[in-house]
């Protein structure tokens, strides 16, 4: 079979594999979340998405703002632009843009848990049902929240729906061609974001070799052969941070947050930052122009370095150095004698 | 005499260090939790457990994170897991000491709003209601902080419930951890500690949080002084009651 090449850049990416309608699910939990893909997102006008973000961070306000999102599922409304000003999803929920289902971070969680293992509904904690949260229900309605009764105890528990969002979105330290995503920090909610979702797309900081993969498996948080799309993005989470790479960049932060203060200033800033440059490139280069390298330097990681774990064994495969079996001490023709003797071999002519 | 002075703020980050204990497995929200926790490590409580729900767990704080799964908290910690899993693993199987919450708007009973200010949607959000509903159900005690005046007799929308409406409601539902709730709310006006109602010997559970209409002032080289809560204070709506609310007394004493 033909392999498919999965490296692509974020155009082509949102390009094929996000359509207008889908449900979209932000991998990262506050942290790397991955601008540069929401970014895309914007510039590409996909319209009428249902949005899962469990941090609902600014990643929630630019797609809230760029018109994207017609629905929103989240845990957690930033307040970006002050108390009093506003984030951008309060304002188009106030004024009847925008469908909000608010859930606590540990119910969001399960609703994609449950989605990632296949599945139909999850077990939550019961002090939920003493809450708004499970009174209080947004467009899920009556499948926001259900309760079945335990076979084993005759207890009441509070249950959610899985949720399988069409795309996952997500940023990563390092990646191989064929998907296989490293991620290290805080993982929040990540794992089971990506793998409840139908197609996964990744940008990571590089792509590594298999070898590198193969050799600290305990941080590949989604498998390859799950993965759609793999884009090589260096500062695709900016002005996010991401552990071993750069904290958050607060002087951009602080723009955006300015920003945010009024429609206005939100504008300006898409024409900016997004509108106005075609890729991640560019936008990082307009920030060098606007703030200066030294800024953008300021943010880099110094590096601090996880001790490599030995995976090493002690032998690898069932021979020893001779040709014998090790299971058996003797060599390879002796094995062939044996089967033959013991009537086991089939004749395929 | 102390050599400098100190804010109010600082004040308050001493008295919630303070309530950090050694070896400790303790949830720390953003914001003056944090700086609590990373005092409560440099002086009293070195094997404390500090996490955050993003599950960053035995972490170092160093500066104030951005948020909770921030890089300023990943630079060497003892457990990576996951938000899941700090949810139902540690919170849950009741291996969580003590959480800290922001509060947004609090009544009596210690039941809690983060969400809004009234209805949704059209009402104005406060932000959400993040880890606090299950972290206020399972972690063997909260410790609360509060910035704003954020008393009232009746919550517009309730995010996280405390004690229900008073008295053993919350034990009796059977849906929380045996002995949890608000033990602690500090707020820039004092701090509030529960109060265990006035049959205290007999009743064990009847737990609520009259007690914070017995307001202390907290403020260096003073004694406590009661002052006058916004709320609890109708007239025939309860007794204060006596004895049972305890100042935190002056943490430098």
């Amino acid at each position: 079979m033909h392999e498919e090449n999965k490296v692509m850049t974020a155009r082509d990416a949102i390009a094929r594999f996000l359509h207008d309608g889908d449900s979209l699910i932000v991998g990262n939990y506050t942290e790397g979340i991955p601008y540069s893909l929401i970014f895309e997102i914007i510039r590409q006008k996909k319209r009428g998405l249902t949005y899962y973000s469990q941090s609902g961070t600014a990643d929630a306000e630019f797609l809230v703002a760029g018109d994207c999102v017609e629905k929103l599922c989240s845990a957690f409304i930033h307040k970006w632009g002050g108390r009093d000003a506003g984030s951008m999803v309060e304002r188009y929920q106030r004024a009847g843009k925008l469908e909000v289902e608010d859930y606590t971070n540990f119910t969001y969680n399960a609703r994609i848990a449950a989605g990632a293992y296949g599945y139909e509904l999850m077990p939550v904690l019961p002090s939920i049902m003493d809450s708004d949260v499970f009174r209080v229900r947004g467009f899920m309605g009556e499948d926001k929240f259900g309760v079945i009764k335990s076979p084993f105890s005759g207890n009441d528990i509070p249950v959610v729906p899985a949720a399988n969002p069409d795309v996952c979105i997500l940023h990563v330290q390092r990646a191989d061609v064929n998907g296989n995503a490293q991620h290290w920090g805080g993982l929040g909610s990540t794992v089971h974001a990506c793998l409840a979702s139908k197609k996964i797309i990744v940008s990571c900081e590089e792509i590594v070799d298999y070898d590198i993969i193969k050799s600290s498996p305990h941080l590949t948080i989604v498998p390859g052969f799950r993965v759609n799309a793999v884009i090589e993005e260096p500062y695709g989470c900016h002005p996010a941070e991401l552990p071993g790479y750069r904290n958050v960049d607060y002087a951009m932060m602080m723009l955006i947050n300015a920003a945010m203060c009024s429609e206005a200033g939100l504008s300006s800033m898409f024409d900016e930052w997004i509108y106005g440059l075609p890729d991640r490139v560019a936008y990082i280069q307009h920030y060098v122009q606007v703030f200066g390298q030294r800024s953008l330097n300021s943010y880099n990681a110094k590096s601090y370095y996880s001790a490599p774990a030995n995976y090493g064994v002690a032998f690898e495969s069932g021979w020893d150095a001779n040709g014998l079996s090790l299971k058996l001490g003797i060599n390879m023709k002796e094995l062939e004698k044996l089967i033959e003797e013991k009537g086991e071999l089939v004749d395929v002519k | 005499m102390l050599s400098k002075k100190i804010t109010k703020e600082e004040l308050l980050i001493v008295t919630a260090a303070r309530q950090i204990k050694d070896h400790g497995v303790c949830v720390l929200g953003i914001g003056m939790p944090i700086l609590a926790g990373a005092l409560a490590k440099k002086i009293h409580a070195p094997r404390a457990v500090l996490l955050m729900e993003s599950g960053i767990v035995d972490f170092h704080p160093v500066g104030l994170p951005a948020n909770v799964a921030d890089a300023t908290c990943t630079r060497g910690y003892g457990y990576a897991t996951d938000l899941f899993s700090v949810f139902t693993t540690i919170t849950y199987a009741g291996y969580l000491d003590k959480a800290f919450l922001g509060v947004g708007q609090i009544d009596r009973y210690g039941n809690i709003n983060t969400s809004y200010l009234g209805m949704p949607p059209k009402a104005q959000r406060i932000t959400a209601a993040g880890g606090a509903p299950e972290f206020y159900g399972y972690a063997k005690e909260t410790i609360l902080t509060m910035k704003g005046k954020g008393f009232v007799d009746k919550l517009p929308y309730l995010t996280s419930p405390g004690y229900l409406g008073g008295g053993d409601e919350r034990e009796r539902s059977g849906r929380y951890r045996p002995g949890s709730g608000p033990s602690t709310l500090i707020t820039p006006k004092g701090i509030f500690n529960r109060s265990f109602g006035d049959n205290q010997a007999k009743s064990p559970q009847s737990l609520d949080l009259r007690g914070i209409s017995g307001l202390y002032v907290v403020r260096p080289h003073r004694r406590p002084q009661r002052i006058r809560t916004p709320i609890g204070l109708q007239p025939g709506s309860y007794r204060a009651p006596q004895g049972v609310v305890q100042a935190f007394g002056n943490p430098f004493s």
